[in-house]
């Protein structure tokens, strides 16, 4: 049996059919194609899902599909108006918008200017840093950082730390990740 | 593997909700981080998913004769965040450990209770309270205490059709305090915890998660400590018999029977140590 759920993602109306065994985190990369959003354990236990879901950063693989009726649901995508995300006008079934129409992606200007411009502020600190290697667990730390971000703009060490505790990352160590999001303030 | 064929509905009020959760194989489901997780491995096979967060009944935190009144539906993140709670330091630092910042805002107090895990960090701490579990059901409303609430590893008393409408703690002791080891500093369960209390007139309370099938209080302990000044030589003795009372399973998954007894000793006499440095239980 299918359920018609309305939500908002990344500020855009969303009305889908979806079975109740569907989380959310399969909706958004398969139903939504929004792949920025990882299956990383699937248990909530790595953070490599987490979205931010009516201003709480959450663990997507937990939660169904139907639960998110209603909601707003934040994804890495929305952190800027990327050209190069797929879920863009009025969100047909299918994948659509690869992008290429836009002529900043088919070389004729950059984006912006500079390494990381039009990015949002964190996901330049995120660069800056060097805060990013196989990039896996990127997406979820940058939404756990921007939910802290967004109810507490002067977060010490200790509010970073805690706000990416349940964020595995198998590469960098940790430390210039907690650095990057502590450099996002001092941007 | 998520049960494929499972239905759901969003019941808007509790009677709609205890007439759906009679159904066979149904399930209620809160924050999720238990059942979701359950229900994937395969452990969980509902054929009906009962969403009660909506139920407007089982929110809040609210003081009440001296006491809390503390909804099912209320996320770990609330209780950390919670004025009236503060008081009942254990359960907001049981809260305040759980998972990590995602987790926390979706785990609720009911369904750590509920999913009567042995080493629920809102359950354990919980216990020292001695709150009330108010249950409404098919035949109305009933309450029993925390401590006759569990039944084993995951089984609790409620019936089909039940399910917990919150928690009534009494007036906060003049102390209390949780504490855990786990294997990493981030987010893992506890393999061992403990939490303490002592109330205005030295009564002391001890309750400990993961050294047997349910969070489990030790009346021998508890009644060792009472009602006299807490000296090296009687928070020693205690912790023995604190040791000696718990068999841990040999099968035990992050810590063994041997080393849960050794940190019983160190949890109850750090306890106590703190609640004689802040003044208490002289």
């Amino acid at each position: 049996m299918n359920y018609t759920i309305t939500l908002k993602v990344n500020g855009r109306t969303v009305q889908r059919d979806v079975p109740a065994h569907l989380t959310l985190l399969e909706f958004i990369r398969s139903g939504l194609q929004l792949t920025g959003t990882k299956h990383g354990c699937g248990n909530g236990e790595c953070g490599a899902c987490t979205v931010i879901m009516d201003g709480k950063a959450v663990r997507a693989c937990l939660i169904l599909a139907v639960e998110a009726n209603g909601c707003a649901v934040e994804t890495i995508e929305g952190l800027v108006e990327s050209p190069l995300a797929p879920f863009a006008g009025e969100l047909p079934g299918a994948v659509t918008g690869t992008g290429h129409s836009h002529p900043e992606i088919n070389g004729a200007s950059p984006v912006g200017e500079g390494v990381g411009a039009g990015l949002h502020p964190i996901q330049r600190a995120f660069l800056a840093k060097g805060a990013v290697q196989c990039g896996f667990c990127t997406p979820g730390m940058i939404m756990a950082a921007k939910a802290l971000y967004d109810r507490n703009p002067n977060p010490d060490r200790a509010a970073v730390v805690e706000a990416l505790g349940g964020h595995l990352c198998r590469c960098t160590g940790y430390q210039p990740i907690i650095d990057a999001v502590l450099a996002v303030q001092t941007e | 593997m998520m049960p494929l064929h499972m239905e759901y509905v969003k019941p808007g009020g509790l009677a709609e909700a205890v007439s759906l959760l009679r159904q066979d194989d149904a399930c209620a489901l809160a924050g999720g981080t238990d059942v979701v997780v359950q229900m994937r491995e395969g452990k969980l096979r509902p054929r009906l998913v009962v969403d009660i967060k909506g139920l407007a009944e089982l929110q809040g935190i609210t003081g009440q004769s001296g006491g809390v009144w503390v909804g099912a539906l209320v996320t770990m993140a609330e209780i950390v965040k919670s004025p009236l709670l503060q008081a009942y330091r254990a359960v907001v630092q049981g809260a305040g450990c759980m998972g990590c910042c995602e987790i926390r805002h979706r785990a609720t107090i009911g369904g750590n209770v509920g999913n009567a895990s042995p080493s629920g960090d809102a359950a354990v701490p919980l216990l020292v309270f001695h709150p009330q579990v108010v249950i409404h059901g098919p035949g109305g409303q009933r309450h029993l205490p925390l401590a006759n609430f569990f039944r084993g590893a995951g089984k609790t008393v409620l019936q089909p059709g039940e399910l917990i409408k919150g928690f009534l703690l009494p007036p906060p002791p003049a102390f209390s305090l949780y504490m855990r080891h786990t294997r990493v500093k981030g987010m893992d369960l506890a393999g061992v915890s403990l939490a303490a209390a002592i109330d205005r007139q030295g009564q002391v309370t001890v309750s400990m998660g993961a050294v047997a099938p349910t969070p489990t209080r030790f009346p021998q302990v508890e009644e060792l400590l009472s009602g006299r000044p807490l000296s090296w030589e009687v928070i020693a003795q205690a912790a023995e018999v604190l040791s000696a009372a718990i068999t841990p399973r040999a099968t035990s998954l992050r810590a063994t029977p041997a080393y849960k007894k050794e940190m019983a000793k160190v949890f109850l006499h750090t306890a106590l140590s703190r609640a004689l440095e802040e003044g208490f239980g002289q």
